[in-house]
C-alpha cells in the first residue's frame, strides 16, 4: 500500500493577552396575551418569573397551578415542524420540555431530510432565546403600541396607495403557500408590489433553466442515482440548493456494508477548498475564473464522442485538460447515470451545464423537473422599484439588503427618502435599524405556518412556545392590516383543508385531516411535472458568450458561504461561531484564502493582514487553493444585533458586482497588498500530522474489492497481540459503541452543533478559542495528504472513545470518572475537584476543562467569563434539564448521551419490553444527515453497530496501545483509481 | 576534642563543649538586627503577593494560568517536584547521609531538616491550588462518609497525597527529635523560670545522660531509615512517572541539591562564628551528591522513556527492571 504522507500545516499563532468578562443584562417581562391557555399557564408563569428579575436566585421550581393534561413534568412532546431561514430547509421534530424548545430533531417521516438536519438547524434553538431580539414596537427608536403602530401604517400606506406612489414589500424567498395567499391579498389592497430578495441569488439559475428547458423551475438532483458526480465548484454538501437532502442521497452511495456496493464517483473541480470538494474522490484545482472555459471544454469534448458540433473555445492550462480526461470518460460511459453541477450563479455557465446533463441524458434520470424547489426565488427586481421608483412605503420582512447587498449606500439612502419604512424583523440588523417602524416579529419556533418546499411536498410549522416578548407574526400583523380577525392559524388552516384535504385521500374528515397534518408534518400529494423542453442552441450561445470572456488579471475574488456562518445570520448565533469551518479549522472569524505559493512569493504567513481593495482582512494560507484565486466567506462582519464582545469578521458582501442585472459574487481584478497587520485568529486545529500514526485509515476502491481490509491490515495485527494479564470484565446486559463510517462523513459539523445543543457546552468565546480552551465534546479532525498544492483531505469525527481499557479512569485521585457496567465511560461532575490527571492522560485529548466559570454554574459569585452571554436567564432556558451544567473547574468529556440511553432503557422497562436498535440515538447520530453515525449494543449480535465492528474495515483508534475503545471507526474507500 | 589522624577536623578551632554550648546558643540569646526585620519584611511582602495569587487563581480558574490540554499542570508541577527536591536534598542531609555515618553532617543537619519541612510545605501548596475545586479538596481525603466512597487508590496523584503528607510528618518528627538535646542546652542556659519550664516540656525533659542519647541515636536511625525509605522511592519514582505523564517536566533533586551547598556556602558567612562548623568540606561533600543523584534520576527517566517507545503499552508505574539495570549499567559506564 503506498504509504500516504500526512503532514504538518503551517505555523502558529501566537496567544494575545485579553479576557472578557460580559456583565449582566437586563430582559423585561412580556405582558401575556390572548394564547393558547396551555402555552400561558405553562410558559408564561415560568418565563415572567425568570424573565422579570435578574436578581433572584436561581434554582427556582414553579409548579403548574393547575396542570395541563398532556404535560408531565420531566417528560419531552416533540412537535413537527419545519426549519426553512436563509434559503435552507429541513423538516423536523421540536423536542420541547416544560413548553420550552430545547433542541431540534429530523423528522424521520419527511421524505425530504429524514436523516439529519444542519448544524444551523440544530443551533437555531438559540435564535429564540436572544436576547438582543427586539422587544417591542418601536417608532423612531421609541417603543409604541401595536394598536398604535397598526392605525399610523394603514393611514399612511391607504394614503400612499392613493396617490399612486408605489408601496414596496421586500421579503426573502417565501415558500409558504398561506403566505404567499395572504401577501397577495394585502398586495392587492394596498397596491403594493411584492418582491423576493435572497442574500445569495439563484436567479441565474433560473435564468439559464429557462432558456435551456423553457421552464425557470429549479429541478430535483438525485445524488444516490448518479454513478458519477462531477461537480464545479458546486459546494452541494454544504450550503448548495438543498445540502441536507444532497447529503443522505450522497451518503447513500457511498455506503460500502450493503451487500450492492455501489459506490459512486465524485470529481470536484473547484478553486478553493470546499468542504464538499475536500470529500471529494479526485479534487481537480482550477481556476475561478476557467469555471465557465472548463464547462465549455467538457462539452466539447462529449460533443465531439456523440459526433455533434463544438464550438470553439480559448485552450485551457495543459494540466487542468490533462485531469480533465478522466472525467469527461467516466462521464461518457455513465450516461444518464450521472450529474454534472456548478455552483456559479452565472447563467452562461448554468446553460452549458444544461446542455451536458441533457447530452449525457441526465434529464429525467439525476436531474428531474418532477418535484421542483420552490425556493431560490429571489431576484434584483426589488432594487430597480426602490431605487429608481420612488416608492412611498418600503416594508422591510427578514431581510437586510443594507449589510448583505452590495449598493448598500443607494439602498440605505432610498430607505431614508421613502415616507414610510417599516421592518418586521426578530433580530436587529442593519435594515430594521433604518426603518421609522420596527415590528417584533418571533423566530420559527413562537410561529404558524407552512411550507411548501418542492411542489407537491408540504409541510407546517408549529409554535412550541409562547412568543418570547412582544412580538407578532409578520402574517398577522399583515392581517391586521387587512382588518381581518381570522387569527393567522385558522387562515392557514382553512388554506389547507380548502386547497389540499381534497387532494388526499387518507382522511375524511377536515379536522382529522388538520391533526393528522399536525402531528406528521408533511404532506406528500402528487404532483405535475414542470413542462419543459430542451431548446438546443442555447448551450452554443453560451459557450460563445465564455468565449468571449476577457482573462482576468491579478487576483480574482470567490464569495463563497461558509456552512456555519451562512449568509449572515451565524454571528448572531454563538454557536454558529464557535463551531469551527469544517475546512480550515477556523473558529469566528473569516479570512482570505490564499495559496501557499502565493504566500511564500508575498511572504504572507496566518493572520497577517491584507488589503483587498477596499476591504482589510487577515489572509489564511490553504493548501489545495488556486493560485489566481482568492476565497473569502461572506456573512462576517455584522455588527448590528451582535454583542460587542462577539463581533469578528469583516463583512466583504460589498465586494459583489453587478452584472446584467445579476449579483456576482466572483470579482477579477485584485492585488494583494500587505498592511503590516497581523490579527489572531482562532485556529483550533492548528496540527495537521499524524505523527506517523495509522489515525485515518484509507484505501481505494479496487484495493477494497480485492481485499475488504486494504489499507486495515494494521488491525488484525494488534488483535492477535492483544493480551492482558488481568480478565477481561464481562459485559453482561448492554454494551453500548458506536461505529462511524469515514466514507460517509462529509464534515459538516451537525453532529458538533447537535452535541452543543444536547450537552449545554458553553460557549468560550474568541479569545479562549485562541487559547484552545474550546469546549466541544466532539471535533472533527481533518487531516492533509499529499502536495499542497492539491492534498487530499481525510476527516474524523472524534468524541470520547469510551475505552474498556482506560488510561483516565485509573488516574483520578477521587475516582470521579469510572467504567458503567454498561462499557460507558462516566464522568462524575460533582465529585471531580479538577486535577487534569485524567485529561493529560487521555490519548485521544477528548476531555474538557472547565478553564474558566463559563457557566456560572460554581458557588463563587462575580467570576464570569460569558463574553456571548450565554448565561444570562434568557439564554438559559435552552438548557437541557437532563444534562448538568458543569461548574468552574470540573472536567467533562462525550458521554454517549447517557441521558438518552437512561430515557430509553427506562422507557422499555416501563413498556415491559426490551431496548430495540435504532431506537436510542446519541445527540450526533441523530443530526447527522448522512448517517455515519452509528449508535448501538454491541451485546445485540444483530444490531447495526455489530456488523460494523466486524465489518473488515473497522479499526479503532489508537488500538496499539491497548485502550480497548468503544468508538470503531471503518477505513475511508476512496474510488480515484 | 578527638582530632583524627586520617582527615580534616570537622569542627575548626579547637573548641571545647563549653565554647560549641556557647556558640549555639549566642544567636537565640541575641536581639535579631535590623537585617533580619528587613528580610523579614520583604520575604513577608512576597508571601502576601503569593496570597494574592492564589486566590486570584481560585477565584477564577485554572484558566488563569495559561496552560491548556496537553500541558495540564505545567508550572504547578515543575514547581511542586522543585521543591520537593529541595525537600529531598535536606532529607538526604539527615536522613542518608546519617546512616552511612557521615559526620561531618551533623552541623547542618538540622538547618537541612528546617528546609525540608518548609520547601514540603511549600511543595503541598502546589496540589492544593492546581486543582479546579480547591473548596471541594477534601474529596482527595479517604474520610468517612454515609455513601461507602474511597479514593482512588490506583492514582498516583494519590500516592502524592500520601507521599507528601508522610514525608512532612517524617521530616516534622526528625527534625524535631534532632532539636531535642538542644532544646534540653536551651533550658539549661535559661535563667527565667516560665522559659526554662517551656523549654523543659519542649526537650521532653532531656537530661543529657547516657541513656538519652542512646535512645536518640536508636531513634534517628530509625526515623532516617523510614525517612530515606520514603526519599528513594519517591525520588526514583517521581523520575519515573515523568518519564510518563506528558504533562510534566522535570529537573529534581539532581538540580536542587546544588541550592544546599548555595545556602550553607552564604548563610553560616553571614553568621560568622558559624563560618568554623559549615564550610568548604560540606559543601564540596554536598557536590557530591548531586552526580549520584544525577545518576538515578537519568536511570529513572531514560527506562521509562525506553519502556515506552519500545513497547508501545501504557503500562502506569510497571517498571521494566532489566532496562533499568541495562541503562543503569550504561550510565554508570558513561
Amino acid at each position: 500500500m503506498k504509504k500516504k504522507k500526512y503532514w504538518h500545516l503551517l505555523e502558529e499563532f501566537e496567544p494575545l493577552n485579553d479576557v472578557r468578562v460580559a456583565e449582566k443584562s437586563d430582559v423585561k417581562a412580556s405582558p401575556t396575551s390572548r394564547r393558547n391557555f396551555l402555552k400561558v399557564m405553562g410558559l408564561g408563569t415560568a418565563s415572567a418569573a425568570l424573565i422579570a428579575s435578574c436578581k433572584r436566585p436561581v434554582e427556582k421550581a414553579i409548579p403548574y397551578f393547575i396542570q395541563p393534561e398532556e404535560i408531565i413534568p420531566g417528560k419531552a412532546v416533540y412537535y413537527a415542524s419545519s426549519y426553512f431561514n436563509q434559503n435552507e430547509f429541513c423538516n423536523v421534530l421540536v423536542k420541547v420540555r416544560d413548553n420550552r424548545p430545547i433542541k431540534l430533531e429530523p423528522n424521520p417521516k419527511s421524505v425530504i431530510t429524514p436523516n439529519g438536519t444542519s448544524g444551523r438547524v440544530q443551533a437555531s434553538v438559540l435564535d429564540v432565546y436572544n436576547i438582543n431580539r427586539y422587544k417591542n414596537p418601536q417608532k423612531n427608536g421609541e417603543t409604541t403600541h401595536w394598536d398604535t403602530a397598526d392605525m399610523e401604517i394603514t393611514g399612511q400606506l391607504a394614503q400612499i396607495a392613493g396617490s399612486g406612489k408605489p408601496v414596496l414589500l421586500i421579503t426573502p424567498t417565501i415558500i409558504s403557500p398561506s403566505t404567499k395567499k395572504l401577501i397577495a391579498e394585502f398586495a392587492e389592497k394596498f397596491n403594493a408590489e411584492w418582491q423576493q430578495y435572497d442574500a445569495i441569488p439563484m436567479d441565474g439559475y433560473r435564468k439559464a433553466n429557462l432558456q435551456t428547458f423553457g421552464t425557470d423551475a429549479l429541478p430535483e438532483y438525485h445524488f444516490e442515482k448518479a454513478d458519477c458526480i462531477v461537480s464545479v465548484g458546486c459546494d452541494f454538501l454544504g450550503t448548495w440548493l438543498s445540502p441536507v437532502e444532497f447529503s443522505g442521497q450522497y451518503a447513500k452511495r457511498r455506503d460500502l456494508h450493503n451487500e450492492n456496493p455501489g459506490l459512486n464517483r465524485y470529481y470536484q473541480i473547484e478553486a478553493g477548498m470546499s468542504l464538499t470538494g475536500s470529500n471529494a474522490d479526485v479534487r481537480i484545482r482550477a481556476e475561478r475564473a476557467d469555471y465557465g472555459r472548463i464547462l465549455a471544454y467538457i462539452y466539447n469534448q462529449l460533443s465531439a464522442k456523440k459526433g455533434v458540433a463544438t464550438v470553439e473555445l480559448p485552450a485551457l492550462p495543459q494540466e487542468v485538460i490533462q485531469k480533465l480526461y478522466n472525467v469527461i470518460n467516466d462521464l461518457a460511459a455513465s450516461e444518464g447515470k450521472s450529474l454534472v453541477l456548478c455552483g456559479d450563479n452565472n447563467p452562461d455557465y448554468q446553460t452549458i451545464v444544461n446542455g451536458i446533463n441533457q447530452m449525457l441524458g441526465n434529464v429525467g434520470e439525476t436531474v428531474r423537473f418532477d418535484r421542483s424547489y420552490n425556493h431560490y426565488r429571489g431576484s434584483e427586481q426589488w432594487k430597480e422599484t426602490l431605487l429608481n421608483s420612488d416608492p412611498g412605503a418600503v416594508i422591510v420582512w427578514d431581510v437586510n439588503p443594507v449589510y448583505n447587498h452590495p449598493e448598500s449606500e443607494k439602498i440605505k439612502a432610498a430607505i431614508g427618502k421613502a415616507q414610510l419604512s417599516v421592518a418586521i424583523s426578530s433580530l436587529p440588523d442593519e435594515t430594521s435599524e433604518l426603518c421609522t417602524y420596527i415590528l417584533p416579529s418571533p423566530g420559527y419556533l413562537e410561529c404558524w405556518d407552512d411550507a411548501e418546499y418542492k411542489k407537491g411536498v408540504f409541510s407546517v410549522l408549529q409554535p412550541t412556545l409562547h412568543k418570547l416578548f412582544d412580538s407578532r407574526q409578520a402574517q398577522e400583523t399583515l392581517l391586521a392590516w387587512l382588518e381581518n380577525d381570522i387569527p393567522w392559524r385558522d387562515y392557514i388552516k382553512n388554506h389547507w383543508t380548502s386547497t389540499w384535504f381534497s387532494q388526499q385521500n387518507e382522511h375524511s374528515e377536515a379536522d382529522r385531516f388538520w391533526i393528522e397534518i399536525l402531528k406528521s408534518g408533511e404532506l406528500v400529494l402528487p404532483a405535475e411535472s414542470d413542462p419543459m423542453a430542451f431548446q438546443p442552441g442555447e448551450t452554443e450561445k453560451s459557450i460563445q458568450n465564455i468565449a468571449a470572456e476577457k482573462t482576468a488579471e491579478g487576483f480574482t475574488v470567490e464569495l463563497v458561504e461558509n456552512i456555519n456562518a451562512g449568509t449572515g445570520h451565524g454571528p448572531l448565533n454563538p454557536w454558529l461561531q464557535e463551531c469551527p469551518d469544517p475546512v480550515t479549522r477556523i473558529a469566528w472569524d473569516n479570512y482570505a484564502s490564499i495559496a501557499p505559493s502565493v504566500a511564500r512569493q508575498i511572504s504572507i504567513k496566518n493572520g497577517d493582514v491584507i488589503q483587498l481593495g477596499n476591504i482589510t482582512i487577515p489572509a489564511f494560507v490553504q493548501p489545495g487553493q488556486a493560485e489566481k484565486t482568492i476565497s473569502i466567506a461572506i456573512g462576517y462582519g455584522r455588527f448590528t444585533g451582535v454583542p460587542e464582545e462577539i463581533v469578528t469578521g469583516v463583512n466583504v458582501y460589498p465586494l459583489a458586482k453587478i452584472e446584467n442585472g445579476m449579483r456576482r459574487f466572483v470579482i477579477p481584478g485584485f492585488a494583494i497588498e500587505k498592511t503590516g497587520r497581523f490579527e489572531k485568529m482562532a485556529l483550533i486545529q492548528g496540527h495537521q500530522s499524524m505523527e506517523g500514526r495509522p489515525i485515518v485509515r484509507e484505501s481505494s476502491f479496487e484495493k477494497w474489492k480485492e481485499n475488504p481490509a486494504a489499507g486495515n491490515e494494521l488491525h488484525e495485527e494488534v488483535q492477535h497481540h492483544h493480551t492482558t494479564l488481568y480478565g477481561g470484565y464481562e459485559y453482561k446486559g448492554h454494551k453500548w459503541g458506536m461505529a462511524i463510517d469515514l466514507n460517509k462523513c462529509i464534515g459538516c459539523s451537525a453532529c458538533v452543533l447537535a452535541c452543543n445543543t444536547e450537552n449545554n457546552i458553553p460557549v468560550v468565546g474568541k479569545q479562549e478559542s485562541i487559547r484552545h480552551h474550546e469546549m466541544h465534546w466532539i471535533r472533527i479532525d481533518r487531516y492533509y495528504n499529499g502536495d499542497e498544492e492539491n492534498p487530499e483531505v481525510v476527516r474524523q469525527p472524534v468524541m470520547c472513545q469510551h475505552c474498556d481499557n482506560a488510561p483516565c479512569e485509573n488516574v483520578c485521585p477521587v475516582a470521579a470518572t469510572n467504567h458503567s457496567s454498561e462499557g460507558l465511560n462516566q464522568m462524575a461532575y460533582n465529585r471531580c475537584i479538577g486535577t487534569r490527571y485524567c485529561n493529560n492522560n487521555c490519548p485521544y485529548k477528548v476531555r474538557r476543562f472547565n478553564w474558566y466559570d463559563y457557566t456560572g454554574a460554581d458557588a463563587i459569585p462575580k467570576n464570569r467569563l460569558d463574553p456571548a452571554n450565554m448565561t444570562v436567564d434568557l439564554a438559559r432556558m435552552r438548557h437541557n434539564p437532563d444534562v448538568t451544567v458543569r461548574a468552574k473547574g470540573v472536567i467533562e468529556k462525550c458521554s454517549f448521551c447517557v441521558q438518552r440511553i437512561q430515557e430509553k432503557k427506562l422507557t422499555a422497562k416501563s413498556e415491559s419490553r426490551p431496548l430495540r436498535d435504532g431506537e436510542l440515538q446519541t445527540a450526533c447520530q441523530q443530526a447527522c444527515p448522512a448517517d455515519a453515525i452509528e449508535f448501538g449494543d454491541m451485546n445485540d449480535p444483530n444490531s447495526k453497530v455489530s456488523k460494523m465492528m466486524k465489518n473488515p474495515r473497522n479499526y479503532h483508534l489508537l488500538e496499539e496501545i491497548h485502550t480497548l475503545p468503544s468508538v470503531g471507526y471503518l477505513t475511508k474507500i476512496r474510488n480515484n483509481s | 576534642m578527638h582530632v583524627s589522624p586520617v582527615r580534616e577536623p570537622l569542627i575548626n578551632g579547637e573548641k571545647s563543649y563549653k565554647d560549641i554550648t556557647n556558640d549555639v546558643m549566642a544567636p537565640i540569646r541575641a536581639k535579631p538586627g535590623k537585617l533580619w526585620f528587613i528580610g523579614l519584611g520583604i520575604s513577608m511582602l512576597v508571601m502576601l503577593v503569593g496570597f494574592a495569587m492564589i486566590g486570584y487563581t481560585v477565584w477564577f480558574g485554572i484558566g488563569t494560568w495559561g496552560i491548556n490540554r496537553t500541558i495540564g499542570w505545567g508550572w504547578g508541577i515543575t514547581n511542586f517536584v522543585w521543591w520537593v527536591g529541595i525537600g529531598h536534598a535536606g532529607t538526604f542531609i539527615s536522613a542518608i547521609l546519617l546512616l552511612f555515618r557521615q559526620k561531618w553532617r551533623t552541623s547542618i543537619n538540622r538547618a537541612a531538616e528546617a528546609m525540608t519541612i518548609f520547601a514540603v510545605m511549600c511543595a503541598g501548596l502546589f496540589p492544593l491550588i492546581h486543582m479546579g475545586r480547591m473548596p471541594l479538596g477534601f474529596f482527595i481525603l479517604p474520610y468517612p462518609n454515609t455513601r461507602e466512597l474511597w479514593v482512588n487508590f490506583n492514582s498516583p496523584l494519590l500516592w502524592d497525597v500520601f507521599a507528601i503528607t508522610t514525608y512532612l510528618l517524617v521530616s516534622l518528627l526528625f527534625w524535631y527529635m534532632g532539636l531535642i538535646p538542644d532544646l534540653g542546652t536551651i533550658r539549661d542556659r535559661m535563667k527565667t523560670l516560665w522559659k526554662k519550664k517551656v523549654y523543659n516540656f519542649l526537650s521532653f525533659g532531656w537530661k543529657g545522660s547516657a541513656r538519652h542519647w542512646q535512645r536518640h541515636e536508636s531513634m534517628s536511625l530509625i526515623l532516617a531509615g523510614l525517612a530515606h525509605h520514603h526519599f528513594s522511592a519517591l525520588f526514583c519514582f517521581r523520575s519515573c512517572v515523568f518519564g510518563f505523564c506528558h504533562g510534566a517536566h522535570t529537573h529534581d533533586c539532581y538540580t536542587k541539591s546544588a541550592e544546599l551547598p548555595g545556602i550553607y556556602y552564604r548563610w553560616p558567612r553571614g553568621i560568622h562564628e558559624q563560618s568554623d562548623y559549615c564550610y568548604r568540606l560540606h559543601c564540596g561533600n554536598c557536590l557530591h551528591n548531586r552526580a549520584v543523584y544525577g545518576m538515578v534520576q537519568r536511570c529513572g527517566i531514560r527506562a521509562l522513556r525506553v519502556h515506552e517507545q519500545g513497547h508501545g503499552t501504557l503500562c502506569l508505574g510497571i517498571l521494566d527492571y532489566d532496562d533499568l539495570q541495562r541503562n543503569f549499567t550504561a550510565v554508570a559506564v558513561d
